[in-house]
């Protein structure tokens, strides 16, 4: 039987490579360093020496000098290409890393989005079987009342006739269906309206969108992502937008954006679920808020969950670092965050919070670039 | 009939009344919106089939589920899902008789309940239906669990390698059965076989399952003389497995026969590990008056173990020819055939390995004399 490799030991193994890059850039680092320092020592040396001594062996000391820069040289040319060369692999993998991290949120998600559009199927159905029904009770009826019509245009209505309308209108349970199909209409059409708006949502936070920033409403982001990860939020808290609606188009790279946004939410989430009583009927709440403030846009998420305790709040933006237990988080999810929101896209993210009241993350992100 | 349907969705709840209205069910019905009022209603008037969503707001599916398993253990709990998630199900897997996955099909669900009314009629002591309905599992040699737990936990045990342990044991196979028929795991036909039972699974699952069966204190029985009568049932179970497939005429047959053989006692497991005083009297009466034990059964709990055990199984879902089978395996007469089918085949392998005398006019009508024969004298030879 093969086994589909799993996303997790996908991301276990795009770590592994990073942290290696990461440890080679530093070496490369160290030994540019070394080298800055054994050419600022000869430097120094050709100074000095040049002012005490005769111009013929100066001239000669330097040309020794020139001999021995100039190799240094093609090593550093050498040692700058290999360090744009990691620098390169390194993205790469940053971007792979950043990928792998969504796939994962997908697979995790995956499993809620089935369930959001499996309820409403489940009612839909049963009401399309239930109409289908009620309208073959309605065809005899029909049936019925033509053969009134036509007895009535002959002048001949029979006792029989009547009776069989009458038998064919109490079968047709009339009551019952006046009562029941708008109902069944209208819910199988809310029920139909959810799958289309998940499934929308759902194309629109995997589309992957282009290299380049282009402008976005952020709250169309903000809601087709809530709409993807509802299964996540919805047993432990309701969620509300307090949007400002005079807010321009921003220029973002949308994928990473709602990449940002599903963390985020999840987290505020995960936060709330923590501060609850298991199997309590309670729920929690998440804000989201956006203002646009004179050349940013700030986007808030707040919850009203466990917050962030003293000890832990200088590692959240760190990378592996979670406090979640095993298989719920990874710890990629702030470190995207802040790689998204300060490096890709210029902006700031820090949180406000407060043990047993909740978190807030703000996220200041530039209007224009 | 009384049905009780449980969901945090209000449209669900709704659109099944109206489905079920559309059916002409004569069912008492209720809908009540999430497990509190679910529990409320219950507390009013005995439910016999309760049908709940699993993951719903405020008290979660498996909370309610699991207090009304307490509370009111002789009502059949059928699980109605949308969740696709296999962790969850498996969570499940003690706590619900049967599960049904959203979107599912009006007549499918009814076809569910029909069914366990058929076998409320089959068993209408309502104590037994309690007895034999408050099993999330069956208990499964300590032995076996052991050689299980150690393959999952191995890296490449194979699939096979699994299946060679579970389908040794009767506890083992009637859970992986009731899994793999789920329509949770298996949207298609009914798997009547330990094979095509895992392959449905699939390793991974299978692994999972292994794990859940074999980390559960239902299934491990400790306390003696308990455990060494589960012990015993299980190699007797494996010897008339084993004799009902070679009895079986085509090879497609044989596993089914295998399966039914290894499960035709499971109501002995019950009786044995739910009301063992009483059971052992009942073994002692019938050594004492030299009769089968299904026939001391009778007189004690005015039916046999094969009617507790086809009710266990058939709630869990096992397809409809094996639970048959394990009905009428000591009563063959009830399905009017006049050749060797399934139920017969583990008729006469349950006769031989308990040395019974089979009547001599229905082996006449099935045809089986020469089979009989034939294979008891084998039996004989290789009994050890």
């Amino acid at each position: 039987m093969v086994q589909a490799v799993e996303p997790a030991s996908e991301l276990a193994l795009l770590r592994a490579e990073l942290l290696e890059l990461q440890g080679q850039l530093s070496e490369l680092q160290g030994q540019l360093k070394s080298r800055d320092k054994t050419i600022d020592a000869l430097m120094r040396r050709v100074e000095t020496s040049q002012s005490t001594r005769s111009s013929y062996l100066a001239m000669e000391q330097s040309l020794a000098m020139e001999r021995v820069v100039g190799n240094k040289t093609a090593e550093l040319v050498e040692q700058k290409a290999r360090l744009a060369k990691a620098l390169d692999e390194l993205r790469l993998t940053q971007a792979k890393l950043l990928q792998a991290q969504k796939l994962e949120a997908i697979g995790q998600l995956a499993a809620g989005i089935a369930h959001e559009v499996n309820t409403p199927t489940q009612y839909v159905t049963d009401n399309v079987t239930f109409l289908q029904r009620a309208f073959e009770r309605l065809q005899k009826l029909i049936a019925a009342n033509t053969c009134l019509l036509e007895a009535a245009r002959n002048g001949d209505v029979t006792p029989q006739i009547v009776q069989t309308v009458e038998d064919a209108r109490s079968t047709a349970k009339l009551d019952y269906l006046a009562r029941q199909v708008p109902r069944a209409i209208e819910q199988s059409l809310e029920g139909l309206g959810q799958i289309t708006s998940i499934v929308k949502a759902m194309k629109e936070f995997s589309h992957p969108s282009g290299a380049e920033k282009q402008p976005f409403d952020v709250h169309d982001l903000i809601e087709s992502t809530s709409i993807v990860a509802k299964n996540e939020w919805k047993y432990v808290a309701d969620l509300a937008f307090d949007f400002d609606w005079s807010l321009p188009p921003v220029l973002l790279l949308r994928n990473e954006f709602s990449q940002v946004m599903l963390n985020l939410i999840v987290n505020a989430a995960h936060a709330i679920e923590r501060s609850l009583p298991t199997g309590s009927a309670e729920k929690g709440k998440i804000v989201i808020s956006t203002k646009a403030l004179d050349r940013n846009v700030e986007i808030r998420v707040a919850d009203n969950g466990c917050g962030i305790p003293e000890p832990v709040r200088a590692r959240v933006f760190e990378p592996f670092f979670t406090t979640k237990e095993v298989g719920k988080g990874t710890g990629q999810g702030l470190a995207i965050a802040y790689s998204v929101v300060v490096d890709k896209h210029g902006g700031t993210i820090h949180f406000e919070t407060e043990e047993g009241r909740g978190t807030t993350f703000v996220l200041i992100l530039p209007l224009a670039s | 009939m009384r049905v009780i349907f449980v969901d945090d969705e209000v449209r669900v709840l709704e659109a099944l009344e109206r489905v079920l209205f559309e059916l002409e069910t004569d069912w008492e019905t209720a809908f009540l919106h999430g497990g509190e009022l679910a529990l409320a209603e219950l507390a009013k008037k005995p439910y016999d089939v309760i049908v709940s969503d699993l993951r719903m707001a405020g008290m979660d599916g498996v909370d309610f589920l699991r207090r009304a398993a307490q509370l009111y253990p002789r009502s059949v709990r059928i699980v109605l899902s949308g969740h696709s998630d296999e962790e969850a199900a498996l969570k499940m897997v003690h706590l619900a008789h049967q599960f049904l996955a959203k979107p599912c099909r009006a007549e499918t669900l009814h076809q569910v309940i029909v069914r366990t009314q058929q076998l409320a009629e089959l068993l209408p002591e309502r104590k037994l239906q309690t007895l034999a309905g408050q099993f999330g599992a069956l208990p499964s040699s300590i032995d076996l669990q052991r050689e299980l737990l150690a393959l999952v936990e191995h890296e490449d045990a194979s699939a096979a390698a699994m299946a060679t342990v579970i389908q040794k044991d009767p506890g083992l196979t009637s859970k992986l059965l009731q899994v793999a028929s789920s329509a949770f795991f298996n949207s298609s036909a009914s798997v009547t076989d330990v094979e095509s039972a895992i392959m449905r699974l699939g390793l991974r699952t299978l692994r999972n399952l292994a794990r859940r069966l074999c980390s559960d204190a239902e299934l491990r029985v400790s306390a003696l003389p308990t455990a060494t009568a589960v012990q015993a049932l299980q190699q007797r179970s494996l010897r008339i497995a084993e004799l009902a497939a070679s009895m079986a005429k085509l090879p497609e047959d044989a596993a089914t026969a295998y399966v039914a053989g290894l499960l035709c006692d499971v109501g002995q497991l019950v009786l044995v590990t739910g009301a063992p005083e009483r059971q052992y009297v009942t073994q002692a009466e019938a050594a004492q008056r030299g009769v089968p034990q299904h026939v001391a059964e009778l007189s004690t709990w005015g039916t046999t173990h094969a009617e507790i055990g086809a009710y266990l199984l058939g709630l869990w879902g096992l397809p409809v020819q094996i639970v048959q089978a394990v009905a009428d395996h000591h009563a063959p007469e009830r399905e009017g055939l006049d050749h060797v089918g399934l139920t017969q085949l583990v008729w006469l392998a349950s006769c031989i390995v308990d040395d019974e005398e089979p009547s001599p006019e229905l082996l006449s009508q099935f045809g089986a004399e020469e089979l009989y024969r034939t294979h008891r004298s084998h039996n004989e030879e290789t009994e050890p």
